[in-house]
């Protein structure tokens, strides 16, 4: 009876008469569109007024709109200090040399840009949860982009596992489709050593520096801990979005099921009684809170999100509070 | 409750492989995992390292179980237990041969009696209903206590002049209420019919028939006429049919009675289950002659008949025809009637007594009785619809007066006309396309309809045709000299439209007011046997009277011999403990859908 309560639930759901039932228009939109359905016009138009929040300024390059640690010749006034020989006599305050009869320079803060590593686990974990892990981090992946994009930072993308491109940079809103035809040729798959991943991504973009925003679900058996070390060895300023599914926060509790572990392979017969689940819980919990801990002993920027929240509220919202954007 | 298919209770055990497949630990569903070491150590709390594991508390489990007994007690048809209340339908006979005293102090109250016993042994909450059997059943009370049905059981009488038990069974049918209590039953007190009640369905209780009457020694007067001398139109001759329905020969003493006063007396033997004409002279002056019966038989309602004699003076008549040779012909060999013939052309009133009018109507009806005869189109008496053509009659009254001893059936019309039915007429013949033959009163005078001409159709060549203007003749000029009326058979009488004043006398003495102003007298309820007398008193102070008989003429009733049934059509007890009260068993199906349903939605919650 419950197979076949299920068989018609199924066809309820299909029928447009589930409880979690959408507008028949609005699910064909998000067919056609796949993991790109929640990138619409008035989500990009409100990321127009957001910006990366690099913690250390800029060395990526001139040209761009992020503060530089190199001074140059323009218009934004930082400090006066003291003409030194082989200054440049056009620098020199004449006006304050008038009021002072002391010969002062005007230190102007170039406008760099600010590279932007978008670092998106492709294992085969990320292709679990409903809705997807994966779509939502390429649904984040592009938001970031988007945004790096619109302030002519540098942008590249790096597939961690599975298959997929680590393309880029690119510049300027007019290469965001070529960042979102990148994302949509990942496909989630195989096992992930993040400390493997990430150590060739840091020999190739170490030296733009930058923001190197990882988003992945975080659980990895081998651990995490290093590789985000090796980061911030190489001078990166990383950034962690944890993406879980509400599957893996709110297990269904009941029935006895044969655990297979996505990547490992391993397989657990579990029986999911309410203690079991709560235990299950409670590691969770412990592991996602030493993963925060890790991040905030380190200056590292952290933020968790489930794949059901609204994409809008965590890139204007989430993102925001965490200080990866602002 | 009542289980109808109690074997569908066995259906329960289902419940078991249910409950099983809950305790039973199966091979474990595979999952997918993102954190397999997240979940590592929790082996230990796998319920199913036993074989069976604890019932869960399951809110599914409960639901299915829930459906399960639903859906079983559904296939076991419960039903509410027919024992609400004992319904008791007592069919009482009130035909005239209830009155036969072969018990006392005669059937009728023998039967009165027996119920009034059965009603001492009844309890509180039972109910009953009393139904009248006559030609037309009537329900006395319905689904009534003790003392409403004792009360309509005392207004009763035996006056019908039969009785149809099969519309009286299948009225009591209807008045069975399902559930039926135990002991419910249709009781018949009868002395049962002639033919057997046949075509009636099964009834929901059993039917008991209590006999009432023990024998048939009864002799009666079945048959009373008065005919004109055919050589001398002045006499009259009588004719009496005595019919013994005993079986064992009896000498009866009859007398003979003109205007109340004897006239002679006679023996006659009536052989046994047999019966004996007697002819008489009617005197000249005589204006009703009475036949009686002595000895002493079980029923007296039909021991003595009487019937009036018709005025004996000669009648004129009027024909108005283009073609009047067939129609003078057959007029002319009727005693006593004085024929005038008139061509169309031609025609004046002369307020003669009969009017025969051939396929012409003038603008202005005259006085007397009519006898219409192909009627045209556009006449004011009657619409013509149109002509059917080589139409047999395809039903007739043959007892009417019109149609007395003519046997239309194997008639085929070559031309007849449709009519249409006015008011004051009713058909006494058709063909398939419509009425063919009327006849009614109309503004106080009689009048028949001829749908047909005689002499196209070729009726005029078969003896047919002078029995049919004999009759009509008889009919239209009857006045005075009505046939004596079976009893229970409803009479038309044409009144004066201008009568102030219509007074029916009945046998006993009484009178009866009827409405006057229609032109007609409609007496539907002559339930007594002798002689009525209508009086009218005619706007000018000028008075009539017409008087006419009732008789118990009729094998049906008269024939008092008890009657045996081979088939009796009621239901047998069997039947009646089928019979269940309201099923229950869609309740119990909706129940088990809307558990499935909560079932479904707890899944969907479930994901």
């Amino acid at each position: 009876l419950s197979r076949l309560s299920r068989g018609l639930a199924g066809l309820a759901r299909r029928a447009g008469l589930g409880r979690a039932g959408v507008a028949r228009a609005e699910r064909e939109r998000r067919r056609r569109l796949g993991w790109r359905w929640a990138l619409d016009d008035s989500l990009l138009q409100r990321l127009e007024r957001v910006g990366l929040a690099p913690r250390r300024a800029a060395h990526g390059g001139l040209g761009g709109e992020h503060r530089s640690r190199a001074r140059a010749a323009s218009t934004d006034f930082v400090d006066y200090r003291p003409y030194q020989a082989g200054d440049d006599f056009r620098q020199i305050d004449w006006n304050a040399y008038g009021r002072l009869d002391q010969l002062y320079v005007r230190l102007s803060e170039a406008r760099e840009q600010l590279p932007l590593h978008l670092l998106v686990d492709c294992s085969a974990s990320m292709g679990a949860g409903l809705p997807d892990k994966h779509d939502y981090a390429r649904q984040i992946a592009a938001v970031l982009g988007y945004v790096g994009l619109a302030r002519f930072d540098r942008v590249s993308l790096t597939s961690l596992g599975g298959a997929g491109p680590s393309a880029g940079p690119w510049r300027g809103k007019q290469r965001f489709a070529t960042l979102l035809a990148a994302l949509d040729d990942q496909r989630p798959g195989g096992s992930l050593s993040l400390d493997d991943a990430l150590s060739g991504f840091i020999a190739a973009a170490a030296s733009y520096g930058g923001q190197a925003i990882l988003i992945s679900d975080m659980l990895f058996q081998d651990g995490y801990q290093a590789a985000l070390d090796s980061l911030l060895a190489a001078g990166l300023q990383p950034g962690i979005i944890q993406v879980l599914s509400p599957q893996e926060l709110s297990p269904v509790v009941g029935g006895d099921v044969r655990l297979e572990d996505l990547e490992s392979g391993e397989t657990l017969d579990v029986g999911r009684s309410p203690q079991a689940v709560a235990t299950y819980l409670a590691r969770l919990t412990d592991w996602c809170g030493d993963v925060e801990r890790f991040c905030l002993a380190r200056g590292i920027r952290y933020q968790r999100i489930t794949t059901d929240q609204p994409l809008q509220d965590v890139a204007l919202v989430s993102l925001r509070r965490s200080g990866i954007v602002q | 409750v009542t289980l109808l298919q109690p074997w569908g209770l066995a259906l329960l055990l289902l419940a078991l492989p249910l409950v099983a497949i809950y305790l039973l630990r199966g091979n474990p569903r595979r999952e997918l995992t993102t954190a397999a070491f997240l979940w590592r150590g929790l082996e230990q709390q796998l319920t199913a390292r036993r074989r069976w594991r604890r019932p869960p508390r399951s809110l599914a489990l409960l639901l299915q179980l829930l459906a399960l007994a639903a859906a079983v007690c559904a296939l076991a048809q419960p039903a509410l237990d027919a024992r609400s209340s004992r319904q008791t339908v007592y069919l009482l006979d009130a035909s005239a041969s209830m009155l036969a005293t072969d018990v006392k102090p005669n059937r009728f109250e023998f039967a009165r009696a027996a119920i009034k016993t059965e009603l001492e042994s009844w309890q509180a909450g039972d109910r009953a209903t009393l139904i009248l059997i006559g030609a037309q059943p009537r329900v006395l009370v319905a689904n009534a206590e003790p003392a409403a049905l004792t009360r309509a059981l005392a207004a009763a009488r035996a006056v019908e002049p039969s009785a149809n038990l099969r519309d009286a069974l299948a009225i009591a049918g209807r008045h069975l209420q399902l559930p039926l209590g135990q002991g419910s039953e249709v009781v018949v007190f009868s002395d049962g019919t002639l033919s057997e009640p046949a075509g009636l369905e099964r009834l929901a209780a059993p039917v008991r028939f209590v006999a009432v009457g023990t024998r048939g020694a009864n002799q009666g007067v079945s048959s009373l006429q008065v005919r004109r001398g055919g050589g001398d139109a002045a006499r009259f001759a009588g004719f009496a049919s005595l019919t013994n329905y005993d079986t064992t020969n009896v000498r009866l003493p009859v007398r003979l009675l003109a205007d109340g006063l004897p006239l002679e007396t006679r023996l006659v033997d009536v052989p046994a289950r047999g019966r004996a004409e007697l002819p008489f002279e009617v005197p000249p002056t005589a204006r009703s002659v009475a036949v009686a019966l002595g000895g002493s038989d079980d029923l007296s309602l039909d021991d003595r008949a009487e019937i009036s004699v018709p005025e004996n003076r000669r009648r004129s008549a009027l024909l108005v025809s283009r073609t009047p040779q067939a129609w003078q012909q057959a007029l002319s060999v009727i005693p006593g009637l004085d024929v005038v013939v008139q061509s169309p052309d031609a025609y004046h009133d002369l307020g003669s007594e009969l009017v025969v009018l051939d396929g012409f109507l003038p603008p202005r009806l005259p006085g007397g009785q009519l006898l219409v005869v192909n009627p045209p189109s556009g006449n004011g008496l009657v619409r013509v619809l149109g002509d059917v053509r080589d139409a047999p009659v395809s039903s007739y009254d043959a007892q009417d007066p019109l149609l007395r001893a003519l046997d239309l059936g194997a008639i085929r019309l070559v031309k007849a006309s449709r009519l249409s039915i006015p008011p004051w007429a009713s058909s006494v013949a058709e063909t398939a396309a419509g009425p063919l033959v009327l006849r009614g009163a109309l503004d106080g005078r009689r009048v028949a309809v001829l749908g047909f001409d005689p002499l196209v159709s070729g009726l005029e060549k078969l003896v047919t045709f002078p029995l049919l203007v004999s009759n009509a003749v008889e009919y239209l000029s009857g006045s005075g000299a009505d046939p004596a009326v079976p009893l229970g058979q409803p009479l038309l009488l044409p009144v004066a439209p201008d009568a102030a004043e219509v007074v029916l006398e009945l046998p006993d003495g009484s009178r009866r007011s009827l409405s006057t102003g229609s032109g007609v007298a409609w007496l539907d309820d002559l339930d007594q046997v002798g002689r009525y007398n209508l009086r009218q008193r005619l706007a000018g102070g000028a008075q009539s009277q017409r008087t006419f008989f009732v008789d118990l003429f009729g094998e049906s009733e008269a024939d008092t011999a008890p009657h045996a049934y081979a088939a009796w059509p009621g239901a047998s007890s069997e039947l009646a403990a089928q019979q269940p009260g309201p099923p229950l068993w869609p309740l119990f199906v909706a129940a088990a859908l809307l558990l499935l349903s909560l079932e479904w939605l707890h899944a969907l919650r479930r994901g």
